[in-house]
């Protein structure tokens, strides 16, 4: 049985279907994409199975995790699998920390929150993880608060959070887009490495074919709140069966090798 | 710079008032309430540094005193509107659409009730006093934190921070005191410093109606109203608590100001 699936899921806002019918799964230790021009629906599908949809949206369907039924689970279910199963990666790593929280803080707090170590050992564990995803001086970074770093070193703060109780699932919402090239390259580096060593699973959403193709088995495209195409990353990105998919790689700068 | 001119020039006047009320714990002049009919109404000299009134009370000494009278009441009423309104906003911005609305539409109903009339009221049922006087003016001041405190809780939970907060795990109370609580902190103290100002002028109006401070405690608004029958003869007696208040309250207002300028997140630099 795969670790997540997802059946039907439906979206819909006041103005109509936003995800329409999607349904994957994502096997244990699998790395799966989810790629889609902008507003095709991916970060909506992301943030649904977070339970995280914002208010007026209304969901339908069903999102089981290790069996459990997500879509429709009250408040405290949710909260239970969020930084632990379910972790999530936001683009935007220059207000995805609190301003007024030293980011050690922040790390601590993902594990006393769930009771995953005691204060002194999540300590220690947040000084690891923050090396771990490659901060010059953790104990030093610490102890910083969120403007005295840089995106690249917000992104990794940020990763170490949703690393910190070894989540089943890591979902990455564009982790790098916001990032300079050179940083990108590290970031995506760290997370492969880290849901490797970890044998979490990965869906990984990004607009663009060459990340993907990069650091997943499996890819799904989506288009206009429909999955067109789905299957094995090299099967799709070389022989495109959608129309769409096919424009989406005449659009990209990757090259089939 | 010329920004924080007017933060400085706020604190300055705002250290004075309170410098001044510091001391007479200690050291007045003359003894504020002493009344001696041999000095009555001698202009600034020496020995009365802003002269002497009716009685024969020093001025200065008087001012000095109702400095403590001001920032005493100041001080509760802001923080009796601060400790109820702020939690009323940030529930208002983070519960349930329904009872959001509820708390600001009451709220509304107590913002549109004077402050002056709440008071009186309360005068009149429970006696004059500053206790009631401190009382009517922070419940009255509790409209305006519920209001900037909610607009602000609205702002941070529309952040991405508090829903990689919520993506962790944490549930809604955490978020309102370890996420909400610390980054509305900024605008809930600009607020403080402009209801302070409010409160010093309420007072002031409040004691010179008789409905505030009673005799002995020197205040800055019975003052006022005491000069008020020998005003032609001696106009001093009112200028004195009058530039006193006008101190107070400048000094607060600039004070205010000046803070929010610094925390205006439309208007930050990066630093």
């Amino acid at each position: 049985m795969s670790l997540l699936n997802v059946r039907d899921l439906v979206v819909s806002g006041r103005d109509g279907v936003l995800v329409d019918h999607v349904s994957f799964d994502v096997g244990e230790g699998e790395r799966v994409g989810l790629i889609g021009a902008s507003g095709s629906g991916k970060s909506l599908t992301a943030l649904a199975l977070m339970g995280l949809l914002p208010e007026g949206l209304s969901l339908s369907g069903s999102i089981r995790f290790e069996g459990s039924e997500l879509a429709g689970a009250s408040e405290r279910v949710l909260s239970r699998h969020r930084g632990t199963d379910l972790a999530m990666v936001f683009q935007e790593p220059m207000t995805a920390l609190n301003p007024a929280m030293r980011v050690g803080k922040q790390v601590v707090e993902t594990m006393t929150v769930h009771r995953t170590r005691d204060k002194a050992a999540a300590r220690k564990a947040a000084v690891e993880l923050l090396d771990l995803v490659g901060l010059p001086d953790p104990v030093t970074t610490a102890r910083a608060y969120p403007h005295q770093l840089s995106g690249g070193q917000r992104q990794r703060v940020v990763l170490a959070i949703a690393l910190a109780n070894n989540p089943g699932l890591l979902v990455c919402d564009e982790p790098t887009t916001a990032l300079d090239v050179t940083v990108q390259a590290r970031i995506l580096e760290l997370i492969t490495a880290a849901v490797r060593e970890r044998g979490s699973s990965l869906l990984f959403i990004s607009h663009d074919l060459a990340v993907v193709a990069s650091m997943c088995e499996r890819v799904l495209v989506l288009n206009e709140g429909r999955i067109v195409e789905h299957g094995p990353t090299a099967e799709v990105l070389r022989d495109p069966r959608h129309e769409y998919t096919a424009r989406l790689l005449a659009a990209s700068s990757w090259e089939v090798s | 710079m010329a920004r924080n001119a007017g933060l400085w020039a706020g604190a300055v006047l705002v250290g004075l008032v309170v410098a001044v009320a510091l001391v007479s714990f200690f050291w007045t002049p003359h003894d504020p309430s002493l009344v001696d009919a041999s000095v009555r109404l001698l202009g600034p000299s020496g020995d009365y540094l802003l002269g002497t009134d009716k009685f024969g009370r020093d001025l200065a000494s008087q001012v000095m005193v109702g400095a403590r009278t001001t920032l005493y009441v100041g001080v509760v009423a802001v923080g009796i509107a601060a400790v109820i309104g702020v939690p009323l906003g940030v529930l208002a911005g983070m519960g349930a659409r329904w009872l959001g609305e509820l708390i600001m539409r009451v709220n509304d109903l107590v913002l549109a009730f004077p402050a002056l009339l709440l008071a009186i009221m309360l005068g009149a049922v429970y006696g004059a006093s500053t206790f009631t006087a401190m009382i009517a003016i922070g419940v009255a001041t509790v409209p305006s934190f519920a209001r900037v405190a909610r607009a602000g809780t609205l702002q941070v939970m529309s952040t991405e921070y508090v829903l990689a907060a919520r993506a962790g795990g944490r549930s809604r109370p955490w978020i309102a005191v370890r996420h909400v609580l610390p980054n509305i902190s900024g605008i809930a103290l600009v607020q403080s410093s402009v209801s302070f100002a409010i409160a010093v002028l309420a007072e002031a109006a409040l004691s010179f109606l008789g409905f505030g401070t009673a005799p002995p405690t020197p205040s800055w608004g019975r003052m006022l109203q005491e000069s008020q029958e020998l005003l032609a003869v001696d106009p001093r007696l009112a200028l004195v608590p009058g530039a006193a208040i006008a101190i107070a309250v400048l000094g607060f207002n600039l004070l205010g100001d000046g803070l929010r300028d610094r925390f205006d997140p439309r208007l930050e630099v990066r630093r």
